[in-house]
């Protein structure tokens, strides 16, 4: 058996047994090689399941809005179980109502350094490594620049976004019920594309993303304009590891950093 | 006075300067108040005509606009509109006093058929500060040289309280006069206003106005509209003489920003007045 | 009219000299990605004619994502300063289908009931010219929706692939003096031209009856099928911003050290704002409510009201659906379940 029909017969079992109300994983789209996100409820439809490099959207977005809907089971590789893990962790998901099959990251998306699931109740094939994100190359010439040549860049990446907030709505941690920049009393944040205004909310989010970010690439996948959002996510999750030795939903024990105080964290910004 | 009135100018975007002349208070809670204006030019008054049902957007520069049904009756000198305070623009527009001067766009929409109703009785239900486009209804039919064109004025109007009744004086005074039939209304009583205690829709089916050649008028929130139309069609209303004026969130007022369509109609152009027989076609997103 | 000849290496030539007149705008590749828009040019440099299609349609040229629709002095808010006149633009290299959905847009903002003066002073001050397409994408389907890959809907003028060369179909007076300056082509250039926009037809397979589908959608408001097409919806505004066709708008000002400007700026029905009222209540407060919204709009609202569907075909909505959502599966879908 392959592993996509081990995947399906797991679930098809789930189902009939009542183990589980709703499978949370992948089908395929219309067009050849590319998926869609599935909400199987029948245990016929797990034949539609699939589990290939087209996988790559993290499930973890949609666990939010299925609270109320029963018992959960999701298809995890490494991104997604990382997300999993920082919205167990902000109590956005009863752990017992949710079962995690973990899996190998089929997409194996390069902006994602971990390919297995961290956190499962069960894992499908053999579980690959987990490896934390390291410091990359692009960050390290991007901080090589200077102050204004940053802002140039910044500017110019930003300056090309439409205000879509695909990179917010495909964020399994932008979560809020009302986001800030939706907000009108007051309001925040202009809503137009103007430069200040753009600039305003990708930075007031990354720093909304500090120590929960799990840098797995799916606000620049989602992006249509093509902006380079992981370099301002890479960032902040450098400052975090190294302020705070954190890295985002690796366990679920870590307490988080930003919400945690300790008398050793680096506080010589008070001056 | 058949054709609804339509903006003074050419682009449909640019406010006319308009002067608040005087605020009142309306309420207890005083988040409701009644802003009178003028047009800074004077000659601006004439070509703005407008039939009771048509609304306006009023905004302030700088802050932004939002729409408001008319609440003064066309032969007033004075523009009139009866603000809740609730959002950014209503906030802003609370805290002006007199003298200050905001923008205007309109008349838009569709006006209640008061030409069609000629010759017939008339009835009006509403509840809460949505009575504003009734007022200018109930106005505009008593005007002595009008009255003789409609049969008997109903009027079944509801607040919370008696505090939050709008256009406290006029009401008074309506009471007093023979030729219109007002019953107010109100969740609790308290001492100083005789009113019945009772929801509009249970009133509405007390009062019992005989559906025989009359067009009834209604406006209010949509819980309230709900459970009203149940009692006009007890009282024998046929859903064509039943007309109901809507709110939805809006921008342009020209059908053209595209959020404020119920179905394949846009409430400010196909509306804000429907009959109910047309509402009744239109799916259920209000 | 007669058809010309435009010699591909005479393209520089051809926009110098039409950028003596006015504006000239082309698809050009920003910085180093494969993003292209739609720029000023004065010569063939940059122009980008490989890429299917602009990532933003060639709407923002006439509705763009920001417009100013007047200036004012906070301490005189009454006293406002109208937009300026833009001056004479010509757009090369607009695909069929993004100029079709202009003649959609004329009827929203050319409608007689209520004139928009911003959108007609661009459209009256630009004149198209269009590029065949030889070789639809994977997402194309201009031809279900009335469209052709060599339509000439809007455009003054249609370029079409004829090797090193492009015919050039005058359309409007305004495309015939576009072109005056070139010769005229032969008839088997133009048999060359039917034979390749044959050939793009026939990559466009897919076919649903939309006529029936309006028809069915007209009774399918309460249907529980909404619910399952919006699940892996992520209500996020790339399909509607991306899209041709759509065209739903904000208003909102903008004020810094007593100046501002009242602001026009596009909105998506996608987002849970759109409809949300002052006092909370929402007509369309869920992702299924509004993705229902979406879909109506386009293939039940817009057809019953003005007759064509609010849709061109161009697939941009199915590339860039962060989820995956193919519009064509939502209609093979609708088509399916609904009676």
């Amino acid at each position: 058996m392959s592993a996509v029909e081990k995947l399906r017969a797991r679930c098809r079992e789930l189902l009939e047994k009542g183990e589980t109300d709703i499978v949370l994983g992948y089908r395929a789209g219309r067009r050849n090689g590319t998926a869609v996100p599935a909400f199987i409820t029948a245990a016929a439809d797990c034949d539609r399941l699939i589990l290939d490099e087209s996988c790559h959207h993290n499930l973890a977005a949609y666990l939010p809005g299925l609270r109320h809907k029963g018992r959960v089971t999701i298809i995890a590789a490494g991104p997604t179980s990382r997300s999993v893990v920082v919205l167990l962790k902000e109590s956005q998901f009863d752990r017992e109502r949710l079962r995690i099959i973990g899996v190998n990251d089929p997409a194996r998306d390069p902006a994602s350094p971990v390919s297995g699931a961290v956190l499962c109740d069960e894992y499908l094939g053999d579980r690959a490594g987990t490896t934390a994100p390291a410091d990359d190359t692009a960050l390290a010439a991007f901080e090589a620049k200077s102050p204004a040549e940053r802002r140039q860049y910044l500017a110019a990446e930003l300056g090309r976004c439409i205000r879509c907030y695909a990179c917010r709505q495909v964020c399994p941690n932008c979560y809020c019920p009302t986001c800030f920049v939706d907000a009108s009393r007051p309001q925040w944040v202009g809503r137009t594309v103007d430069e200040s205004d753009s600039l305003m909310f990708h930075l007031m989010r990354a720093m909304h993303m500090a120590g929960r970010c799990v840098e797995c690439g799916a606000c620049a996948r989602a992006c249509p304009m093509d902006i380079n959002l992981m370099l301002i996510n890479r960032k902040v999750g450098a400052i975090v590891r190294d302020r705070f030795g954190h890295v985002p939903g690796m366990s679920l024990d870590d307490p988080l950093p930003l919400t945690t105080f300790n008398t050793e964290d680096k506080q010589e910004f008070i001056k | 006075m058949n054709t609804p009135g339509r903006p003074p100018l050419g682009n449909p975007y640019l406010p006319l300067p308009v002067r608040l002349e005087r605020v009142t208070v309306e309420n207890d809670a005083r988040d409701l108040k009644t802003f009178e204006l003028t047009f800074s030019d004077p000659g601006l008054r004439e070509k703005f005509t407008f039939v009771p049902g048509q609304f306006s957007f009023l905004g302030l520069a700088g802050v932004g606009e939002a729409p408001f049904g008319i609440a003064s009756a066309p032969h007033e000198a004075n523009l009139a509109f009866t603000l809740k305070k609730a959002g950014h623009v209503t906030t802003a527009l609370h805290e002006l006093s007199p003298g200050m001067e905001l923008g205007l766009r309109g008349p838009y929409g569709n006006p209640y058929p008061l030409h069609t109703a000629r010759g017939r009785n008339i009835v009006i239900v509403s509840g809460g500060f949505s009575f504003t486009t009734l007022r200018s209804v109930i106005v505009h039919l008593m005007r002595p040289d009008r009255r003789g064109d409609y049969g008997r004025i109903t009027v079944v109007y509801g607040a919370r309280s008696p505090g939050e009744l709008l256009y406290k004086d006029e009401l008074r005074a309506w009471e007093a006069l023979p030729d219109i039939d007002l019953t107010l209304c109100v969740d609790r009583a308290d001492g100083d206003w005789p009113a019945t205690e009772g929801l509009v829709p249970n009133v509405l089916r007390e009062v019992a106005p005989s559906a025989k050649n009359a067009v009834a008028l209604v406006c209010g929130p949509p819980v309230m509209l709900r459970f009203t139309h149940p009692v006009l069609e007890e009282l024998g209303f046929s859903p064509d003489d039943v007309y109901l004026s809507l709110e939805n969130r809006m921008k342009c007022g020209i059908g053209k920003c595209g959020r404020c369509n119920i179905g394949e109609v846009y409430v400010c152009k196909d509306g804000p007045v429907f009959s109910y027989r047309r509402l009744r076609e239109l799916p259920g997103e209000n | 009219m007669t058809p010309r000849l435009l010699a591909k290496k005479d393209l520089g030539r051809f926009i110098a000299a039409l950028a003596k007149e006015a504006e000239v705008w082309a698809p050009v590749k920003s910085t180093d990605r494969e993003n292209c828009r739609f720029g000023p040019v004065t010569g063939a440099e940059g122009i980008c004619l490989d890429c299917l299609q602009t990532r933003l349609p060639v709407k923002e040229l006439f509705l763009p994502q920001r417009e100013i629709l007047f200036r004012f002095k906070s301490d005189s808010p009454a006293r406002v300063k109208p937009v300026s006149d833009i001056p004479a633009r010509v757009v090369f290299g607009v695909r069929p289908c993004d100029a079709a959905a202009l003649e959609l847009f004329d009827r929203v903002f050319l409608d007689p009931a209520g004139d928009d003066p911003y959108y007609r002073h661009r459209r009256e001050r630009t004149a198209l010219i269009g590029v065949a397409c030889d070789d639809p994408g994977t997402a194309c389907f201009c031809t279900a929706v009335g469209g052709d890959p060599h339509g000439t809907a809007a455009l003054d003028l249609l370029l079409e692939d004829i090797g090193d060369r492009w015919l050039c179909r005058p359309l409007t007076e305004k495309g015939e003096r576009l072109a005056a300056a070139r010769g005229p082509a032969g008839k088997d250039d133009c048999a060359e031209t039917e034979r390749r926009a044959a050939a793009a037809r026939e990559q466009m397979t897919f076919a649903p009856d939309l006529a029936q589908l309006a028809e069915k959608l007209a009774g399918a408001f309460d249907h529980e099928i909404w619910e399952e097409l919006a699940r892996p919806c992520v209500n996020c505004g790339v399909c509607t911003y991306l899209c041709p066709t759509c065209h739903c708008f904000d208003v909102t000002d903008e004020e810094r050290h007593g100046r501002g400007a009242r602001i026009r700026a596009w909105d998506s029905c996608q987002f849970s704002l759109f409809t949300r009222h002052a006092s909370g209540h929402n007509p369309r407060p869920t992702g299924t409510t509004r993705l229902r919204n979406r879909t109506l709009h386009k293939f039940r609202y817009f057809p019953h009201t003005h007759g064509p569907l609010l849709c061109v075909g161009c697939g941009r909505c199915i590339i860039h659906c962060p989820a995956g959502i193919d519009l064509r599966e939502t209609l093979e879908t609708l088509t399916a379940t609904l009676r």
